[in-house]
């Protein structure tokens, strides 16, 4: 038995008898099977075991959802649907736009089953003008690329603060793609938590605050729980991101036996809130969607609280709390600080190298570390974590420049 | 009376039907693993094109902007492989593996290969030199599973290399490879996957060959996130020397110091046109600058080629400051992620500098100050 059949071993007993259980949603019949000597079992696999409703919107999903920030074939989203999630999230720049056209592809003739959370306005300028007009251009573009006629629910994507919103025409545009049957519901995505989920219970954002998706793990997040609590308790969909807290367990020993990996043990943490309804995560390949999918409903054990420890212990001076924000106030210069060090997990610790320096070049010249070689370095004084935020940056700059 | 044999008759008819719909699945085995083999050979091009193949080369590259490093694999046979990773045309990291053993040579340093690295390799030889087929595991192959993945089914067939076990995915439409899975065993990281999933498949010279593949770790390892491969530049049959499955040599060249003094090579140059700089990675490394006694902020005269800049030396890119990036400077210094030294000229006239072919000779002479 492989590692990854051994770890699912319980999920596949509560699934289905081997063999019997394709899935509750494949549509595979014993025609389906090969036709070399068929009747072959098919393997058991982990399933989703909890559905949830995202706040009051109504909308039962997956306690998973799907990530498409990268995944190597629309077949990893059909597998996980097969798996049993529902929930598929996507935005306008990912992959370049072909996350939305995999899964167009591969949700066809499955839409009244799934959610579609759709994301826009990921890669603005600084100062750029943001615009009603655009909103529903994006739309559009969105609908045609996920060939459905409608979005369940669509994020303004990396909100900083309300600010960048609340004086553009773009919450009355959500409201009238609403009326028009394009959109469903309407939330924001947010690296920024401390700022906009205090920012998001004005009421002038009612309507528009309906789903949110905030980064939150074991490692950071503890700030923010009060306004979790808030959201979830005014019926507004909760939805974790970044849950791996930099996914660093490649760089570690032992992380693993043959029962639990990392990544399950901190997927369970997070929906260990009660508060959090969904946790959303890349799913790049068949294996990482076993390997995630095998966390669904799991709850946590005494051995994962010690995993979770060690692992603190030991990325503890290396992980950037990227919300934190202590830093952030003490440069002089106004450096994106948060910022920069989150385009450095993406290319370190996520691989996602191109994007990463994509977004650093749009990153305003002035709130670049350019100077602060010569500087006595105020952010490494002031992080809590006794993080070398300095040389980081410096570095940083010198990776994602080069 | 009558009820009762119609009863009987219907309760044997009933039996008999349960027993042969038991019996039935019963006999419903595993695919035979001959079968499936044989359909991946005839899938990939046949068993004659197969054997035609006397060596393959290609290069796999991960995509841009770090598409400029490649690892070109060549194979000849089962058990002869020679991987050559760098800029290429520069080499700085050369395996051979003839069937008993490995040699490495990286930066002419000679690291010993972890067991998981060799089983990883054996694996991938035999698969090349099979065109990515079973071929040359037939003997050691059993059935483990049918797998649906979506849309997609596949036979697992499982083979023992090693102290791993390595799952080979075929393809229930179509007979072609798509999944390679090691299960893998550390003493320090436990137990892990390493999976690679072979995508875009295209027919070169009768054979049809994956063109993407993507890789990941699951569980420990390196690469838990995984990255997306693609492979290019393949030649079949070519003319290699004799003993092209032996030599280790690099060919990036070597470098003669002396204080004040370093001659060496160009290893890649790359235009970054979104920051205006020329980016040009040499072959001068840590123990290099230290015989030259180079230090940070010494002002320098560089050749490269035939062309000539006044440049400073600085111990690591890191010191770099904007003063520094103003057009017209020319950099020296080490580079923030490999062993090696890069020059960095900032400024659009060095876009179109010429003469900057892999292997071109750079000279470094420190300017003495003047008394």
């Amino acid at each position: 038995m492989s590692i990854i059949n051994r770890r699912n071993f319980f999920a596949g007993i509560g699934t289905g008898i081997l063999g019997l259980s394709i899935g509750k949603h494949a549509s595979a019949s014993p025609a389906g099977i090969p036709s070399v000597e068929g009747g072959a079992a098919i393997s058991a696999e982990p399933r989703i075991k909890k559905y949830v409703t995202l706040g009051n919107t109504g909308l039962k999903v997956s306690d998973l959802i799907f990530g498409s920030t990268s995944f190597f074939s629309p077949n990893v989203a059909e597998y996980a649907y097969d798996l049993g999630v529902t929930c598929f999230d996507t935005a306008e720049n990912y992959m370049g736009g072909k996350a939305e056209e995999y899964f167009g592809k591969a949700l066809k003739g499955k839409r009244d089953k799934v959610v579609i959370i759709t994301k826009h306005f990921g890669r603005r300028s600084p100062g750029q003008k943001l615009t009603g007009k655009m909103l529903i251009e994006k739309v559009d573009a969105s609908l045609k690329s996920l060939k459905t006629d409608y979005l369940d629910v669509v994020f303004f994507h990396r909100l900083e603060t309300f600010d960048e919103i609340k004086d553009t025409d773009l919450l009355p545009t959500y409201e009238q793609l609403k009326k028009e049957g394009k959109i469903r519901f309407t939330g924001f995505s947010t690296h920024h938590a401390p700022v906009t989920l205090k920012e998001c219970f004005d009421p002038k954002y009612k309507d528009f605050v309906q789903v949110v998706m905030f980064m939150y793990n074991h490692m950071e997040g503890k700030k923010i729980e009060p306004n979790i609590k808030k959201l979830h308790e005014k019926g507004i969909g909760t939805i974790a991101m970044k849950t791996m807290a930099g996914g660093k367990q490649g760089n570690l020993k032992s992380f693993v036996d043959d029962k639990v990996s990392y990544p399950q043990v901190a997927i369970s943490w997070v929906l260990g809130n009660p508060d959090v309804d969904c946790a959303v995560l890349s799913m790049r390949s068949f294996s990482h969607a076993e390997e995630y999918i095998g966390a669904s409903g799991r709850r946590m054990k005494r051995d994962d609280i010690a995993m979770l420890k060690r692992y603190r212990r030991d990325v503890n001076n290396e992980y950037c709390r990227v919300s934190c924000n202590e830093c952030e106030s003490s440069c002089p210069r106004g450096v994106a600080i948060s910022d920069i060090m989150r385009y450095e997990m993406y290319f370190a610790d996520y691989g996602h190298e191109k994007e990463a320096m994509d977004e650093y070049a749009l990153l305003d010249k002035k709130r670049k570390p350019i100077s602060c070689a010569g500087c006595s370095g105020y952010c490494t004084t002031a992080c809590p974590f006794g993080l070398k935020v300095k040389d980081r940056l410096i570095n940083t700059h010198e990776m994602l420049s080069a | 009376m009558r009820k009762l044999y119609r009863g009987l008759i219907l309760f044997t008819i009933l039996a008999f039907v349960v027993f042969a719909a038991i019996t039935g699945y019963a006999d419903k085995s595993d695919p035979d693993v001959d079968i499936i083999i044989k359909k991946n050979i005839e899938a990939a091009g046949g068993l004659d094109t197969i054997k035609s193949l006397k060596n393959i080369s290609f290069e796999m590259a991960t995509p841009p902007p770090y598409g400029y490093t490649q690892s070109v694999y060549h194979v000849a046979s089962p058990n002869l492989l020679k991987l050559e990773s760098g800029a290429i045309p520069a080499v700085d990291e050369v395996f051979v593996y003839d069937g008993t053993e490995f040699k490495e040579n990286h930066y002419y340093v000679t690291p010993e290969l972890a067991e998981e690295r060799k089983v990883e390799l054996k694996c991938f030889t035999k698969l090349i030199s099979g065109a990515f087929t079973m071929m040359n595991f037939k003997d050691n192959l059993k059935f483990k599973e049918t797998k649906k993945y979506g849309p997609e089914i596949h036979h697992v067939l499982t083979a023992k290399m090693g102290d791993c076990n390595v799952n080979f995915h075929i393809g229930a439409d179509d007979f072609l490879l798509k999944r390679v899975i090691f299960d893998l065993s550390d003493k320090e990281k436990g137990l892990y996957q390493k999976t690679y999933d072979l995508a875009g498949f295209e027919e070169v010279d009768g054979l049809k060959l994956p063109m993407m593949m993507y890789t990941c770790d699951i569980g420990a390892g390196a690469s838990a996130r995984g990255s997306e491969i693609s492979i290019r530049n393949l030649k079949i049959n070519q003319d290699l020397p004799k003993n092209f499955f032996r030599d280790t040599k690099l060919n990036y060249g070597s470098v003669t110091t002396e204080k004040g003094h370093l001659e060496g090579n160009l290893i890649l140059t790359l235009w970054i046109g979104s920051r205006e700089y020329r980016h040009i990675t040499t072959n001068f490394k840590e123990e290099d600058i230290k015989k030259s006694e180079l230090k940070s902020n010494d002002k320098i005269k560089l050749e490269v080629g035939d062309k000539s800049y006044d440049a400073l030396f600085l111990s690591s890119a890191s010191e770099m400051n904007e003063e520094l990036r103003k057009s017209g400077n020319v950099v020296f210094a080490k580079h923030s992620r490999a062993p090696v030294y890069i020059i960095l000229m900032h400024g659009q006239k060095f876009e179109s500098v010429e003469n900057l072919e892999t292997l071109t000779k750079i000279k470094i002479d420190k300017i003495e100050k003047q008394k």
